[in-house]
């Protein structure tokens, strides 16, 4: 038997309800007193979360940079849509001759590879399809 | 003696639910889990009585959580979803992994391996390298300031 002279009330309880030795006449003592009854039945809650629940939804905090991120992209995208409508304000959308103007869209592009055919030395002639 | 398998079968309930309560994450408290039965089985188990076996057990547990914690907080990170807890039980469950989170590294495992783990004050001792004296102390301080953190939050 652990002798409890020594420890506050109310470890006696903790003692007692952890199956460690204790001296029976403590631990009726300290059950006889209301603080005493409602910290084991305090403790006992405790441990029933602690045993049943093994996996409680995590402690959850939204980054604070998230609603910051967000603000950021809404300023910008807005600040980007009045500037281009400044710049059409004063310049008229662009037309289709504008926008193909900058390059010559009739041009056929540059050969990559170029073979000559001499007549008589390696040119066949055939009829029909095949 | 004991073979890994046995340690396995008795010890594995009761190290998860502390690795669950202590990292918060039931996928990674089962990935630790089966980390710590690994450096079991590759370590041996050392030839002692249950009790320092236990204790043994829960001391890699101890080490890989506080690994894991402390790599943790070394890396940013945001959990993106606010889940609410949908009955009392659950929000006392949060309410409580709110007043743990909230406590000293040595005091959460003391309360933990107890709770959780079911490990004696002679065990606790061992795992945290501790005075049975300085757990049972430890043990009441952190029960008192629990209680008053979530009669607080009631």
């Amino acid at each position: 038997m652990t002798h409890t002279a020594d420890l506050p009330d109310l470890a006696v309880i903790d003692a007692w309800l952890d199956g460690e030795p204790i001296a029976s006449p403590d631990v009726d003592a300290v059950l006889s007193t209301a603080e005493g009854r409602a910290y084991a039945i305090d403790v006992l809650r405790l441990r029933r979360v602690c045993l049943h629940d093994p996996a409680p939804a995590p402690v959850v905090r939204a980054s604070r940079w998230r609603p910051l991120a967000a603000a950021a992209a809404v300023v910008v995208t807005a600040l980007g849509a009045f500037v281009a409508g400044q710049h059409w304000a004063r310049t008229g959308p662009p037309t289709v001759a504008q926008a193909t103007a900058s390059r010559d869209i009739t041009a056929a592009p540059e050969p990559t590879r170029v073979i000559q055919f001499e007549v008589g030395v390696d040119w066949r002639e055939t009829t029909g399809g095949n | 003696m004991s073979t890994p398998d046995l340690l396995f079968a008795e010890y594995r309930p009761g190290i998860y639910r502390y690795l669950c309560r202590v990292i918060g994450h039931a996928d990674t408290a089962r990935d630790l889990t089966q980390d710590v039965f690994l450096r079991v089985t590759r370590a041996g188990v050392p030839d002692t009585d249950a009790d320092g076996r236990k204790a043994w057990v829960y001391q890699i547990a101890r080490n890989l959580a506080l690994n894991h914690i402390r790599d943790r907080q070394r890396r940013p990170v945001s959990v993106d979803l606010v889940e609410r807890p949908s009955n009392p039980t659950q929000e006392l469950s949060v309410a409580l992994a709110q007043a743990l989170a909230s406590l000293g590294e040595l005091d959460r495992d003391v309360f933990l391996l107890r709770e959780s783990g079911g490990l004696s004050y002679d065990e606790i001792a061992h795992t945290c390298e501790l005075t049975v004296l300085a757990v049972r102390s430890r043990l009441h301080r952190t029960r008192q300031h629990l209680r008053n953190i979530l009669k607080d939050s009631k």
